[in-house]
């Protein structure tokens, strides 16, 4: 389990835009260990889909590496920019599942040609064994009458219906890395609890490691071992997933999980961060988070803090940790979290009756 | 239905004479303080494919009260939206009516009776970037209402009303010279929330306006809909897939699946006691953020086959208890009842 | 990224260690502003515009022309329709006669100043050119958008727009001067009487594709007026495609003024309208293999004004979309 399959080291990216430099992922350093779940969780803007995009040099023209390592393996993926440097690893080592399951299948070819396509590249299959794989890897995704569907085409598929397609795809690749980018966002609650479940299982089967970006911390305990929190193009707190939901650190992390909807009182307005992430075009001094923190202290705005560490696990990017600062509480909505969770289960099991379990 | 027309005679030569219109002419409660603002009635909304009709809802009878937010919650295909389009008039209805104040705004409407519809019901939209004119500056948008429905005296005088909504909904004065495409998402929907409450609408259809929004700012825009409502004493219609944030901003939810609503009852009474198997798989379906509880969690899929109908015996949507209503036939309408009186023995 | 906390560290220099790690807050004044500039559509349209050298080279070609059709003929005035100024035939260009003279064999401009006749004949065909283009995108976009707005014109106007598109308008052309004067209004309806329904179909397209976009159905139940939705959500959407199809209208134009003079269809020089089509045809009664000049004084002016239209028409259409925007 403390093997790590990908190390990156002080990755920057920045952007070229309209003449300006941006840079869009500051100074970032993060462990991933092999055959966990890791949850990369922040708020649209945060850089998050820039720095797994890194992973698979998918960035946009306009974007590059400025300074970092990125080690797959031991190998730094990096320096690779020309196409012919990924073979091998685009889609077959690493692969990705997107957001928007409406445009992420070739609307012109039939769901059994896709797969099989990425079957023959990768596999060296023949078209016939490649489609006759195809059959499997519906039936793994859950796919009812897989043989009848291969004739299918997208259009003719619900939401979560194509989303299990792409993840089919990337299954046939037998991937190191499976990078799910906001996978449910774009379905309904009951389709995305049906497919988070099929993440899980399939990993617990195939055992490769995923990167589960979100902005929903709900959605995250569910799937996560190891949670990082991005802001600003910076991870601000990373941790296990009970680090992180039950000791919290960083402010950032406190208003996430403050604004969740299930927590909600009916009294009680509801909690939310105010203001926007930031526009990156514009030059960051000290925190990023500062002008929305309503735990913010003034040398927040002077210079960005640097990483304390809060356990073996558990590290936070916050002045609030440093020994001169001042002991604050976190929001109230978030301090009994545990138990109220608890009691939220056992009155969710007992309405449920005997369907449940 | 004479005597209705008539009416609608008699009140549109008022309308014509710059009289308080149709619709605010508020009936009086019924028997029990019971009090309706929007009735469907046997309401079907499909349409036509060359000579198929495919039928989206199908025999809804629905009540919305007065001043409550009704929460109206099914997944993609259910007919929600269809439902909230079809009461703002923007998709037709092919069987029954929808009253407003015991007024028909379903079908063919007199243009003056449109006109006054259109300015007690607004509609808040699912999604921020499509949702505002790119090519008009956020002081048109917002102010778009007014101009159209000449609610201001002069140029000053709308100004300062747009620069009071602007700064009501968290925004400022100087964002009314800018275009939508340089706001977030957030800001975005809070300019659409504007440009709808400016006109001081009774009546609000809020179409998921939250579903395309990250979870960390969807309570910005959740609780501007709350205040608005006290303040403007409104009713709103709150259509969403998501069970949690129903929960939290409804008076009575209504669950919908294939265009039949299976359950309707009170908020609390909904998480007290689901009957309808959709309704327990929508609710084990909402995440919740611990992860030990989350692990041990298992979800409830629903299955429309598991009711194995008979053509002898069919669903109607019955009230088993006093407001809660639930879709069933008599099997299991039988197995409901069991299910409540056990909860209530064993409180008891 | 770290050099900029030294101007900040002055402020951190005045504050104790106490005062540093106190807590302030959200900065709620700070939290709502939008950083970036404010955006301006046609400002953004012209930077785009001006990025591309030949775009601005085409501008300066245009302008140019369009100068000397006015001031041209004024430099070297000479009589167009003959006496007085008639001079010797065929000679290439001189210090005299900037463009030469027309040939022996030239109906209409033996011996005259080419550079007059070319000059004036490219105003005439510029305005001809406009006029047309003007009519037939304003035609376009006027029938476009009712028969977008109202469904049920849509089986008239399918037939009107196959009949269009079937008949051959060259011997329809021919038809009508039979019974036709052949003047400024009568070649003007010639040149419209077909250009129109390619823009008024696809105006028709364009608002069947946003009719139904959440905006306009917001507008729609705000209580805006007909004249309000068209004036603020349907034509700024169609700038974009009015300005470009204007661009280009204008050169199509003009050349088929110059094919309806080939065939004879055109004006009158005998009355003293010149255009470059006439010129041209002119041109090709004479022996232009052996005096190239003759083609070549109204291709000189020709040419360049086609291909600049054309290309400004082309980069306006990026220009002016708002995706291409910042």
């Amino acid at each position: 389990m403390k093997d790590k399959v990908l190390e990156v080291k002080n990755l920057s990216v920045g952007f070229l835009s309209h003449g300006r430099k941006v840079n869009v992922i500051r100074n970032v350093s993060l462990d991933v260990y092999r055959g966990e779940t890791l949850a990369i969780v922040g708020e649209s803007g945060s850089g998050k889909t820039v720095f797994t995009k890194t992973f698979l040099g998918m960035l946009d023209a306009n974007g590059y590496i400025s300074s970092g390592e990125i080690l797959f393996n031991g190998e730094n993926l990096a320096p690779k920019t020309k196409h012919r440097e990924w073979k091998g690893i685009r889609g077959k080592k690493i692969a990705t599942i997107f957001q928007d399951p409406m445009t992420s299948l070739n609307p012109l070819l039939t769901i059994g040609y896709q797969i099989a396509e990425v079957l023959k590249l990768h596999h060296g299959l023949t078209m016939k064994e490649a489609k006759e794989e195809a059959v499997t890897l519906l039936e793994k995704v859950k796919i009812p009458d897989p043989r009848a569907r291969l004739d299918d085409y997208p259009f003719q598929y619900s939401g979560g219906m194509r989303q299990r397609v792409v993840i089919a795809i990337a299954l046939a690749c037998r991937p190191e890395i499976l990078i799910c980018d906001e996978p449910t966002t774009a379905l309904d609650v009951t389709v995305q609890s049906q497919i988070l479940e099929l993440i899980k299982e399939l990993q617990k089967e195939y055992k490769w490691t995923t990167i589960f970006i979100t902005h929903d911390l709900g959605v995250v305990a569910n799937v996560a071992d190891r949670i990082a929190v991005m802001y600003g193009g910076q991870v601000v707190e990373y941790g296990t997933a009970e680090d992180i939901f039950y000791r919290p650190q960083h402010p950032y992390t406190w208003a996430l999980l403050s604004s969740l909807p299930q927590l909600g009182t009916k009294n009680e307005p509801l909690t939310y961060i105010k203001g926007n992430p930031p526009s990156f075009v514009d030059e960051i001094i000290g925190d990023a988070f500062a002008i929305r923190n309503d735990y913010a202290m003034r040398i927040d705005h002077v210079q960005d803090p640097p990483m304390f560490k809060v356990s073996e696990t558990h590290y936070a990017k916050t002045w609030l940790l440093d020994p001169r600062a001042p002991k604050v509480e976190k929001p109230i909505i978030i301090q009994n979290l545990r138990e109220r969770m608890k009691k939220a289960a056992e009155e969710l099991k007992r309405e449920l009756g005997d369907n449940y379990e | 239905m004479n005597k209705l027309d008539h009416q609608l005679n008699t009140l549109e030569k008022e309308v014509k004479t710059k009289k308080p219109g149709l619709l605010s002419h508020v009936p009086k409660p019924r028997e029990g303080g019971y009090d309706p603002v929007v009735e469907f009635k046997n309401v079907q909304i499909g349409y036509k494919r060359g000579n198929v009709e495919r039928v989206i809802v199908r025999d809804l009878n629905l009540d919305i009260i007065r001043g409550e937010i009704f929460g109206l919650v099914g997944e993609s295909g259910s007919g929600k939206t269809t439902v909230g389009r079809a009461l703002i008039r923007v998709v037709p209805i092919s069987k029954g009516e929808v009253l407003y104040n015991g007024v028909r705004i379903s079908g063919k409407i007199s243009r003056a009776l449109s006109r006054e519809l259109k300015q007690k019901m607004q509609m808040i939209f699912q999604d921020p970037s499509a949702s505002l004119n790119d090519r008009a500056n956020v002081d048109y948008i917002v102010s778009e209402g007014l101009r159209a429905f000449h609610m201001y005296k002069n140029e000053e005088d709308r100004l300062e009303t747009v620069e009071e909504m602007m700064r009501r909904v968290g925004l400022r004065p100087e964002h009314l010279k800018r275009y939508p495409h340089e706001f977030s998402g957030g800001q975005r929907q809070r300019i659409g929330i504007a440009r709808s409450m400016i006109i001081r609408p009774e009546f609000i259809v809020a179409d998921e306006p939250i579903s395309a929004l990250d979870v960390s700012i969807r309570a910005q825009v959740l609780n501007l809909i709350k205040e608005f409502q006290k303040e403007l004493n409104m009713t709103v219609l709150f259509i969403a897939h998501d069970l949690s944030v129903v929960k939290y901003i409804s008076d009575r939810i209504g669950v919908i699946y294939n265009g039949n609503i299976v359950e309707l009852t009170s908020a609390e009474r909904l998480f007290e006691m689901p009957l309808h198997p959709y309704t327990k798989s929508l609710l084990s379906a909402v995440p919740i953020p611990d992860p030990r509880v989350e692990s041990k969690k298992k979800i409830v899929v629903y299955h429309p086959q598991m009711h194995q109908y008979t053509s002898d015996d069919m669903p109607a949507l019955y009230e088993i208890e006093p407001g809660h209503f639930v879709r069933a036939n008599q099997k299991e309408l039988k197995e409901y009842k069991e299910v409540i009186k056990k909860a209530q023995g064993g409180k008891a | 990224m770290r050099n900029n906390s030294v101007k900040n560290l002055d402020a951190a220099i005045y504050h104790n260690v106490e005062d540093l790690f106190s807590v302030i807050g959200a900065s709620e004044e700070n939290i709502e502003k939008l950083t970036s500039a404010p955006y301006s559509y046609w400002r953004e349209t012209f930077k785009q515009l001006i990025k591309k050298p030949l775009a601005i080279l085409s501008l300066i070609v245009i302008i140019l022309i369009v100068l000397f059709t006015i001031f041209g003929p004024m430099i070297k005035s000479y009589s167009i329709t003959g006496t007085p100024d008639i001079f010797d035939a065929n000679q290439s260009w001189s210090k005299d006669h900037w463009f030469g003279t027309g040939g022996n064999k030239m109906k209409y401009y033996k011996g005259l100043d080419l550079w007059t006749v070319v000059w004036v004949g490219a105003r005439l065909s510029l305005i001809l050119g406009t006029v047309v283009a003007l009519i037939d995108t304003f035609l376009g976009i006027f029938i476009g958008s009712l028969w977008g707005y109202f469904r049920r014109l849509d089986p008239i106007m399918i037939e009107i727009r196959n009949f269009v598109n079937n008949v051959p308008s060259l011997l329809l052309y021919f038809l009508l001067m039979a019974f036709l004067q052949p003047n400024f209004w009568t070649i003007v309806f010639l040149l419209t009487m077909f250009g129109w329904i390619g823009l008024a179909g696809f105006i028709r397209n364009q608002i069947i594709i946003i009719r139904n976009r959440d905006y306009n159905i917001a507008s729609i139940t705000l209580g805006s007026s007909p004249r309000a939705m068209i004036m603020h959500n349907l034509l700024p959407y169609l700038i974009s495609v009015i300005v470009t199809v204007v661009s280009t209208a204008i050169p199509a134009a003009v050349s088929s003024e110059v094919g309806l003079a080939f065939f004879g269809l055109s004006f009158t020089p005998v009355k003293g309208d010149v255009t470059l089509g006439q010129v041209l045809t002119d041109a090709t009664r004479d022996e232009w293999m052996t005096y190239p000049y003759l083609l070549i004084a109204p291709m000189v002016v020709l040419v360049p004004l086609t291909v600049s239209f054309f290309y400004i028409g082309l980069v306006l259409a990026d220009a002016t979309d708002p995706k291409n925007h910042r």
